[in-house]
């Protein structure tokens, strides 16, 4: 019997995304065509398709950057409860961005930064 | 501190590789491969000397036993025959050059950390470490299968492995979260402890979860779908370590959530694991029969292979553990041994189907004949190791009382001996093919054949392995907490 909420939860977020594309469907004006079904671009105007073949090195600069994004969201929690973990904590940090520094290295050594 | 140091050898061997790499040229890369077979011997060796090692570090999160003791030794032994196997593609000894293998380095160290992640997924004692090491020990999988990087096949066997692996892995990470909402912890005693009892609808759901994940690992049908694939289009020396490594860890993680935390409840779940194993063993059998690749034969006999462990979780742990850690020990020295065959012959010839080991056994009969003896044991033949290990899973579930499964495992195994003596048919009794060039020899894949070769032969008939394996698993049955 508990699971009633379980089962009004999964009723109301069904509700929820049904219901609104349902209401607007209902309400808002259907008129494809034109300039409707040209990508978007900042407003800018769109030069050719939007399936088209990137450069591989956006990923790769896009992985880097996370790496230390990811790197650097641990380290807030870790600055919070420094004091309590003392010298310990520290040397486990010091490993952690070692082995991302590794990472950057390796990717530094392999050219991965050099912008072609 | 001494139960983590064969850990920390792997991985210091991996970032080592890693690094090592970058300031290598390509006539001193050769070395890269001996390195990580001297990291894995050396941690190897050090998990023999701390015989039995068993203690608890980090407070109880990282703890090792007597039966993880024997998981590791396997993992590691597996990775070294693999990266024995991978020197001759990677390095270009091969006379059919395999193009598109991209670095020896990475190679090396993904394989590495796979490992580590097996190693860490066995002593891990809590739900976190559990699903970060599983994680550990199958994204480097992902990555392998998908290494010829020109090779169209080996790129969709990445896609669909990591696709269908990251389902699997939302399976288990779902099911891993009601568990901690149920017993509001994450440590796997307490788990079990509170939910002694538990029946609750949501505890239900938890379960196919975490058992659909494990199922996908282990290759059971109906989770079987992306073996037949990423074993075809992988390249050789990955499927190897696939065959053997993904299904050990598999095991491993199934023994790490059946007996510590649905230890409770495993006995009313037999009928359920007794039609698993069933389908499994059938469908893998009979799909086996009709194919002509020797890879995608390979993946589905790994896939019957796998309804064969599943008989060894129908009765009491006592009997069941050994009885599947040493079939595991088995299979894998079978497995390594078809697939070093494989690997050798792919590397000479650049052929892959079945009919192409035509004429074998004139050729090259030691090859022919490692070949036959691995196979004999998959198949389950006297007095070879695979027939002993068979024999002891069978006696399990007819100690259960699952009579009919038995009946329907020993046809299996007939089934089986069909197809496998289809191979031996085409080394032994077809004529030569005069248009392949007549295969030569290979030091490290003639010296993982010999190695692998002596246990296959010799498992069976020496009871002292099975009697280790088996005190083992006792001292780790009574060290759990509900028995």
């Amino acid at each position: 019997m508990e699971y009633i909420f379980v089962l009004a939860m999964v009723g109301l977020a069904a509700a929820m995304v049904g219901g609104g594309l349902f209401f607007s469907r209902l309400v808002a004006p259907h008129n494809p065509g034109g300039n409707k079904s040209v990508p978007y671009e900042c407003g800018e105007q769109p030069i050719g398709q939007a399936w088209i073949q990137f450069n591989v090195g956006y990923y790769l600069f896009g992985l880097l950057f996370l790496v230390f994004d990811v790197e650097a969201a641990l380290m807030y929690p870790w600055a919070v409860v420094f004091r309590s973990t003392g010298l310990p904590g520290l040397i486990e940090m010091l490993i952690f961005v070692l082995v991302l520094v590794i990472g950057l290295i390796y990717a530094w050594r392999k050219g991965v930064l050099e912008w072609v | 501190m001494s139960i983590i140091i064969p850990e920390i050898i792997v991985l210091a061997t991996a970032f080592a590789i890693l690094i090592a790499d970058l300031f290598m040229n390509e006539r001193t890369r050769v070395y890269l491969a001996p390195a990580a077979v001297a990291g894995l011997l050396l941690a190897l060796a050090v998990m023999v000397v701390h015989t039995p090692a068993s203690g608890a570090l980090i407070g109880g999160r990282f703890t090792m036993d007597a039966a993880g003791w024997w998981f590791k030794i396997l993992f590691m032994i597996s990775a070294l025959i693999a990266v024995l196997l991978s020197m001759d593609t990677l390095d270009g000894r091969a006379r059919v050059r395999v193009r598109g293998m991209g670095f020896r380095g990475e190679y090396y160290s993904i394989l590495l950390f796979s490992v580590v992640g097996m190693m860490f997924l066995v002593s891990a004692r809590d739900l976190a470490t559990l699903f970060v090491s599983l994680e550990l020990a199958t994204l480097p999988l992902f990555v392998l299968a998908a290494w010829r990087r020109d090779d169209p096949k080996s790129g969709e066997a990445g896609l669909k492995y990591v696709v269908l692996g990251a389902l699997a892995s939302a399976f288990i990470v779902y099911g891993f979260g009601i568990l901690y909402g149920l017993t509001q912890s994450t440590d796997l005693e307490t788990i079990a402890q509170r939910l002694a009892g538990e029946r609750a609808p949501a505890f239900w759901l938890a379960a196919a979860l975490v058992l659909a994940g494990a199922g996908f690992k282990l290759t059971i049908v109906p989770f079987h779908m992306w073996a037949a694939d990423v074993y075809q289009g992988a390249p050789t020396p990955v499927t190897a370590y696939l065959s053997v490594g993904s299904k050990a860890a598999g095991l491993a993680f199934a023994f790490q959530v059946f007996y510590r935390i649905f230890g409770d409840a495993l006995p009313h779940w037999d009928m359920l694991i007794a039609i698993f194993a069933a389908l499994t063993m059938t469908l893998g059998n009979l799909v086996a029969i009709v194919q002509h690749d020797i890879k995608r034969f390979m993946a589905f006999s790994a896939i019957s292979q796998a309804g064969y462990f599943l008989l060894g979780f129908l009765g009491a742990a006592e009997e069941g553990v050994p009885a599947m850690l040493f079939y595991l020990l088995v299979y894998i020295f079978s497995n390594l041994a078809v697939f070093a065959c494989i690997i050798w012959f792919e590397n000479e010839t650049g052929k892959g189907q079945i009919e192409d080991y035509r004429g074998l056994s004139l050729s090259n009969p030691l090859m022919a004949l490692g070949m036959t003896l691995a196979l004999f044991s998959l198949a389950g033949i006297p007095p070879l190791s695979g027939f002993v290990g068979k024999f002891f899973l069978f006696s399990i579930a007819s100690k259960a009382g699952f009579h009919g499964l038995v009946a329907v495992a020993a046809v299996n195994s007939t089934i089986s001996l069909y197809y496998y003596l289809r191979v031996v048919r085409q080394m032994y009794i077809e004529p030569v093919d005069e248009r392949v060039p007549a295969p030569g020899s290979s030091v490290s894949i003639g010296l993982s054949l010999a190695l692998l070769s002596v246990p296959v032969a010799i498992l069976g008939i020496l009871p002292t392995v099975y009697e280790g394996i088996h005190a083992a698993t006792i001292a780790w049955l009574a060290s759990m907490p509900q028995g």
